[in-house]
């Protein structure tokens, strides 16, 4: 499908490569700095726009029709249902401090 | 054989409507269905998490060197993919597998460190019984691992013995790399997460 | 274009005719018929095993029946076979009941219902409806039903283990699934085994739907059953794979000592049981049930398409409200994400979370209610024809929607409470699957059987399976709603014979048995109608006896290797009864003339 030159598409792709590598060096850069809870809404993120990154460019996302697209979207969404459920499953349950599970 | 172009459409060429032949739409559903595997895996890490008092700090746990290696190696593989499909695409069969040889030794790469990884924990008395940080390590790491083996399979068959397959229809064969870069491509993915969420958090 | 350049191609260079295509050389029996890539033979390997896995299922139950209904008496004549360690004088022990209720769930959900309804139709049919020759992906289609098979026999060969197979419910709940005997350890391997063809299948039927369809069989051009084998394959592919992650988990539990679902302080047995702990139970049961809730529609749905095909046959006309039923159909299969939290109401949710799942699980009543709604109207002003068939779909119909309303109570929150683990669920889900889809499913076989054997099935013996099938349904299921109401708990080996309060309910469990082994006789009718039609049944003397629209009667009978006698167009919808100025009350898909 690419009708670039092979050397264009070289380039862009090196170019991406550095990106996501460079992005990975953030997050462990934020890693260190040890935020705690706050470093979630920071290293997820960046994280997504890593894999975002990656599906575009990499998994030819971009180009896809339609059909993916909406099949990505609606696989997302039941994925995010399945993650979101239990924090607020957690957050919202009548829980006593001695039924916290411990480590 | 009953997969012939002429008895199953659009296993080489796309149809227009979707713009996927067969073996990509397939691919794609089968990713998403990967997606929810690891995100049932991910959501039971999110749950036992946010619910516990404690939580190992993570960072000490892991040797964060050995990941963002892997992480590199994992990359860099993908890269050595497409730049195979490209050279594949062009006809360029040396080049074609000296790259998909490239990848499957960055696989290797990465197995190997991650049985460095492993052999650190276990002399360290660190089991996947010893907390549910590491039983979670393991097991989200190890699934990803078998994916990582069953990639290495895949590629060592379209790099090898697959071949003859070639020889029998060309822009098939260059279908069935480009299913199986997606595949590989997915794997890094999911690294990417696990190494973010696993070590990094 | 591809199809263009493929109809040439085949012109001048193959003769379709009954006989195998003449491109592919002679194949072996254990090709052809054993190790076979074509969706007709393994939709029919399919069905033999999920018939059998039905059955086998069914007699799990008919054993069950005997405790409810007799606690503590020996069993006649095969009381005393099962050994001591299950029956020990004929006398059930409480252990084998169990092993009998989590298997018979266990079997006649994955192993049963859910394979006849969606691997055996959908594999059969699916090509056939959409004017294809096979399966996008034959080879992964055989690959899907060995390991199916596989998985099945694995599940089966738990009950040889020496403490038996696995005992605690088909819902395995943690803390007592990671500790019990190696019976669930097997469980959650089959099952993970099952989950993986099923996966295999779904991407295999969706891409089949949406790239191999004939040219001019748009979407609105489907019939129904597609649709419905459509979203079926999207809720298996999303909502398994979290099934499968839950019971690696477990089987992690199992295996190597972690703690994914064993909370602190687990005591066991009177010890403090040498784990990690710091894992939650109710983890299992969220994951669980984010597949369970979407199953019940994978159960659900297959059958929803097969009556509808009946019944616009039947009736002779065109389904009405047919762009509703679609919309819903779709509507449904996104919200059925989204409800699963309904079956842990009593796990100590917090009201917020359970007022969500609670409007949810009200909201996605409205779908099904359209979709039965639609069917029902179809039948005003149609010109019904009462065959065998058409019996069942009738059936169907008032069933499904009495369970689907005995629903709505345990979807309520509040009323919930009194009914959860009550015999009025076992009620309320049997109805919809056994009066309901299992109905429908019968339907589809006696509606298909001419069109894959050539020969049609008794109609006489057919009336004698379904008559007195529907009434012992009733007269099982229905007691139990009543016994549920009056608070009678489920899973009790007993059959609640030890607390004084369900004393004047206990004569139903005599009640339902009786009906249960009423019913067992009756399907003795199918049986042998079923093995004996496929030799001596009455030969049908067309290809579409039925006369009906749709594409998979266009083909000889039965059907060849690659499906169609020639390349197929589709020129209109699929419910095409009764048109104006047509010279037949029914005009197929593929005929360019009305």
């Amino acid at each position: 499908m690419e009708e670039h030159s092979h050397k264009d598409e070289f380039k862009r792709d090196i170019l991406i490569y550095c990106c996501i590598i460079a992005l990975v060096g953030v997050i462990i850069f934020i890693s260190h700095l040890h935020l705690g809870t706050g470093g979630i809404f920071l290293i997820v993120p960046i994280a997504c726009v890593e894999a975002g990154i990656l599906g575009f460019y990499f998994m030819h996302l971009m180009t896809k029709k339609r059909t993916v697209h909406l099949l990505l979207l609606l696989t997302v969404i039941v994925f995010v249902t399945l993650l979101f459920w239990p924090a607020w499953d957690v957050a919202y349950s009548p829980r006593t401090p001695s039924e916290f599970t411990t480590y | 054989m009953h997969e012939t172009e002429e008895f199953i459409p659009y296993i080489v060429n796309p149809r227009e409507d979707t713009g996927l032949y067969n073996a990509k739409f397939g691919i794609w559903l089968f990713l998403a269905s990967e997606v929810m595997l690891f995100g049932s895996l991910f959501s039971a890490y999110i749950l036992l998490r946010v619910g516990s008092f404690t939580w190992p700090v993570q960072s000490e746990l892991q040797d964060i060197r050995i990941g963002a290696l892997n992480s590199v190696i994992l990359l860099t593989s993908s890269i050595f993919f497409i730049r195979a499909w490209v050279a594949l695409k062009a006809d360029d069969i040396a080049k074609y597998k000296k790259f998909m040889y490239l990848v499957i030794l960055c696989a290797f790469s990465f197995l190997f460190f991650k049985g460095v990884e492993y052999h650190n924990h276990f002399s360290h008395g660190e089991f996947p019984k010893t907390s549910v940080y590491l039983g979670l390590y393991f097991l989200m790491t190890g699934l990803h691992a078998l994916h990582i083996i069953g990639g290495i399979l895949v590629n060592i068959y379209y790099a090898g013995p697959g071949m003859y397959l070639r020889a029998q229809n060309k822009q098939w064969f260059i279908n069935r790399v480009e299913v199986a870069g997606l595949y590989w491509h997915f794997v890094d993915l999911v690294w990417i997460f696990l190494f973010s969420t696993l070590y990094l958090l | 274009m591809s199809s263009a350049h493929d109809s040439a191609h085949h012109d001048s260079s193959h003769h379709h005719t009954s006989h195998s295509d003449s491109s592919h050389h002679h194949q072996s029996f254990w090709s052809k018929y054993v190790f076979s890539t074509d969706h007709k033979i393994i939709g029919i390997q399919y069905l033999f095993m999920s018939l059998f896995f039905l059955f086998f299922g069914f007699c799990l139950m008919l054993l069950m029946r005997w405790q409810i209904a007799y606690p503590g008496h020996p069993l006649p004549i095969i009381g005393k076979m099962f050994g001591a360690n299950s029956m020990p004088g004929g006398v059930m022990l409480p252990e084998f009941y169990n092993q009998l209720g989590a298997m018979h769930g266990t079997i006649m959900v994955f192993l049963g219902v859910v394979p006849l309804g969606f691997a055996v139709f959908g594999n059969y049919l699916i090509p056939l409806q959409i004017g294809a020759k096979d399966m996008a992906f034959p080879r992964l289609n055989m690959f899907s039903y060995w390991s199916f098979l596989v998985g099945g026999l694995l599940m089966l060969s738990s009950f040889f283990l020496p403490g038996g197979p696995a005992s605690n419910g088909w819902t395995s709940y943690s803390p007592l699934s990671d500790i019990s005997h190696d019976g669930q350890t097997i469980w959650l391997f089959s099952m993970a085994i099952i989950i993986i063809s099923s996966l295999l299948s779904s991407l295999n039927f969706i891409t089949t739907i949406f790239n191999l369809r004939a040219p001019g069989m748009t979407f609105e051009r489907l019939p129904f059953f597609i649709w419905a084998q459509l979203i079926t394959a999207f809720l298996l592919l999303l909502a398994f794979p979290p099934l499968e992650g839950a019971a690696f988990l477990q089987l992690c539990d199992r295996l190597l000592g972690t703690s994914f679902f064993l909370p602190s302080g687990l005591f066991v047995n009177g010890h403090l049981y040498n784990v990690s702990g710091g894992g939650n139970a109710l983890l299992w049961q969220h994951l669980f049930w984010f597949l369970g809730h979407p199953e019940v529609y994978v159960i659900i749905l297959p059958a929803l398409g097969i009556v509808t095909e009946i019944i616009a046959c039947n009736t002779r006309k065109n389904i009405s409200g047919f762009s509703m039923m679609r919309w819903s159909i779709i509507f449904l299969g996104f919200l059925s994400f989204v409800v699963w939290s309904h079956h842990t109401y009593l796990t100590g949710m917090g009201t917020n979370i359970t007022a969500f799942f609670q409007t949810t699980t009200m909201i996605i009543s409205i779908p099904s209610v359209i979709i039965i709604s639609a069917l029902f109207i179809t039948l005003w002003g149609g010109s019904i024809r009462f065959n065998v068939p058409m019996l069942f779909a009738l059936a169907f119909l008032p069933m499904f929607g009495f369970g689907g309303l005995t629903g709505l109570p345990l979807g309520l929150a509040a009323t919930d409470i009194p009914l959860h683990d009550t015999y009025y669920v076992i009620g309320h889900f049997h109805y919809v699957v056994a009066p309901g889809v299992v109905l429908g499913l019968f339907a589809g076989i006696y509606y298909w059987f001419p069109k894959a054997t050539g020969r049609k099935m008794n109609e006489v013996l057919g009336h004698l399976h379904f008559w007195p099938t529907l009434i012992t349904m009733n007269l099982v299921f229905f007691p139990m709603l009543i016994q549920g109401l009056m608070g009678l708990n489920r899973r009790m080996y007993d059959g609640g014979a030890t607390y004084t309060f369900a004393h004047d309910i206990l004569y139903w469990n005599v009640v339902i048995s009786w009906a249960a082994w009423f019913m067992a006789a009756a399907q003795l009718f199918f049986i042998f109608n079923f093995f004996y039609s496929m030799f001596n049944g009455e030969k049908v003397h067309s290809d579409n006896p039925w006369h009906s629209a749709t594409l998979e009667w266009a083909t000889p009978t039965p059907p060849p290797h690659g499906n169609f006698a020639k390349p197929i167009t589709v020129y209109r919808e699929p419910y095409s009864y009764s048109l104006e100025g047509a010279p037949k009350d029914y005009s197929p898909q593929d005929q360019k003339e009305i």
